[in-house]
Formats: structure tokens, sequence, C-alpha cells
């Protein structure tokens, strides 16, 4: 049940998330400019990620002592934080409006962000076969 | 039904899939990661349609882009899915949920369709309106509540195998 809620906290993040970082990539989202992407998701994408921080907590006291033996799941809690870290560090080049975003340095950031965050969920989704 | 399944559990396909030690865990995970691809297009154009997010934007602009995402993340889906299925028809027949997932997933196609050939149709009329129609509202709100019972059957079906 609680992995339910997780499921679709992941959903609504990474979802969001992805449509951003197609936004940034180009390949995706180009008929409105990527800081007007960006604020008209962000409330989505922060439910998404309170809803995966608050349900994973609870996750992982249900299997603690599994998961801290698993090597995968440590993976996943540093691309974890590095994806956050990462995602807190840009969101104000995003948010600020493009002209100030060269092409490169979006589609940079679109793709760090991408790699990070499905990095973040297939380690989790690997948990399972270790 | 029952022999339908069996028929399937053996066909070289399906030995392929369940005997290969790769073949299935990969499925597994392009079907599970692939969720979120397909779950943020369609959230977000159902968002939309409640009101919710990307409001500066038409309807027809939010679904024109983000369609041709949706369909291809879904057609992904359904070929990992089916891949997926193929490789344990019996299992999947004795499942309680499984069938739901079905249902779930046949209620959210029909759902897709009479909106896109029901209200969506006359689009130009409401397409920036700051209240879209109310059946254009009930059918992102159908459609958020099948996807959840979709991947939540979904979930529930991983777990009966262990």
């Amino acid at each position: 049940m609680v992995e339910i809620v997780h499921l679709i906290g992941m959903a609504l993040f990474v979802g969001t998330l992805l449509l951003l970082d197609m936004g940034l990539l180009g390949v995706a989202m180009r008929r409105q400019p990527v800081s007007q992407v960006a604020a008209a998701l962000a409330p989505w994408t922060w439910g998404g990620f309170v809803l995966l921080m608050l349900t994973g907590p609870f996750m992982f006291a249900a299997q603690a002592a599994k998961w801290h033996d698993n090597p995968i799941f440590w993976i996943k809690m540093l691309l974890l934080i590095l994806a956050t870290v990462f995602q807190l560090s840009v969101r104000r080049k995003i948010a600020s409006g493009d002209p100030c975003l060269r092409p490169a340095a979006a589609k940079t950031i679109g793709a760090i962000s991408l790699i990070l965050w499905i990095g973040t969920a297939l380690s989790a989704k690997m948990m399972e076969f270790v | 039904m029952f022999s339908i399944c069996q028929w399937i559990y053996q066909t070289p396909l399906s030995i392929a899939i369940r005997e290969s030690i790769w073949v299935y865990p990969i499925l597994d995970v392009l079907h599970c990661v692939g969720i979120l691809l397909v779950a943020g297009t369609i959230v977000v154009v159902d968002l939309r349609l409640l009101g919710f997010g990307m409001r500066r934007s038409s309807i027809s602009s939010v679904i024109g882009q983000v369609l041709p995402w949706t369909l291809g993340g879904f057609g992904f889906m359904f070929i990992t899915g089916s891949l997926l299925a193929w490789s344990e028809p019996v299992r999947l027949y004795r499942s309680l949920f499984f069938p739901w997932k079905l249902v779930f997933l046949a209620l959210a196609a029909i759902n897709a369709l009479l909106f896109h050939y029901g209200v969506y149709r006359g689009v130009r009329t409401w397409d920036s309106a700051s209240l879209t129609p109310a059946r254009a509202r009930w059918a992102g709100a159908v459609s958020i509540v099948c996807w959840i019972c979709v991947i939540a059957a979904g979930r529930a079906v991983g777990y009966e195998t262990t």
C-alpha cells in the first residue's frame, strides 16, 4: 500500500520532471519557454517528491535489514543525493528564464538530470535482482 | 481460456523468455521504468484538463506536444507487457489482480477514445477557456483514477510471484 503511493509519487515526480528535461533537451515541449514549463509543472514535481520522501523511509523501515545489506540500495541513495543536489542547484537557472541559458547548457542540464533520476529509479528496480 | 493460456505457455517464444536469464528481467525493468515515461505525459494532460498546470498553454497545445510521446510510450509498454504476459500465461490466468489490470487498461482506453472523438472534437471553442467543459474534466479525472489502478494492480501482480 505504501509502495503504491511511492509508485504514484514516482510517476508524478519523474513524469513531470521528464517533460521538463525534454524541454531542456529541446526534443519536446518546444512551444513555450522552458521556464514556463518548469513553473507550471513545479508544484506537481514537488508534490511527487514529497510523496516519495514520505513513503520511502516507511518502506525502508519495513525492510531495513535486507536493504541495508543490499549494495544496490546504497547506490540508489547515492544517486538520489546527487540528483537532488543537482536539481536544487540548477533550479534557479531554469526558472529565471531562457535568455541567460545557452542551448548547450540547457541540454547538458537536461541530460544530467535525466540520467541521475532515471538512474535512481533504475537502481530501485534493480534492488530486486540482488 | 485456460487451454489458450496453456497453448501459449508451450510456444517457443514463451519458453525462450522464461528460460533466458536475461530476457525476462530486462523486459521487467523496461516495463517498470517505462511507467515513469508514459505516466508523466498522461498525468500532465489530465491535470491540464482539470485545470491544474500548464494553464497558459491551450489544451490542444499541451496535448499536441505530448501525444506522440504518450502513444509511443503506450506502444512500448504494450509490447513489453505483452511479452512479459506471453511468458507466463497460466500464472496470470490464475492471478487475482491481473484481470483487474486489464479491466482498468480497457477503461482507460475507452475513456481516452470517448474524449478524443467526443468533446475534444470541439476543442477550438474551449481551448483556452478558464474552465474546461465538464466532460473534459471528467475524462481527465477518470483517466487519472484508471491509470493509478492499472499501476496498483500491476504492482500487486508483481508481488504474486514471491
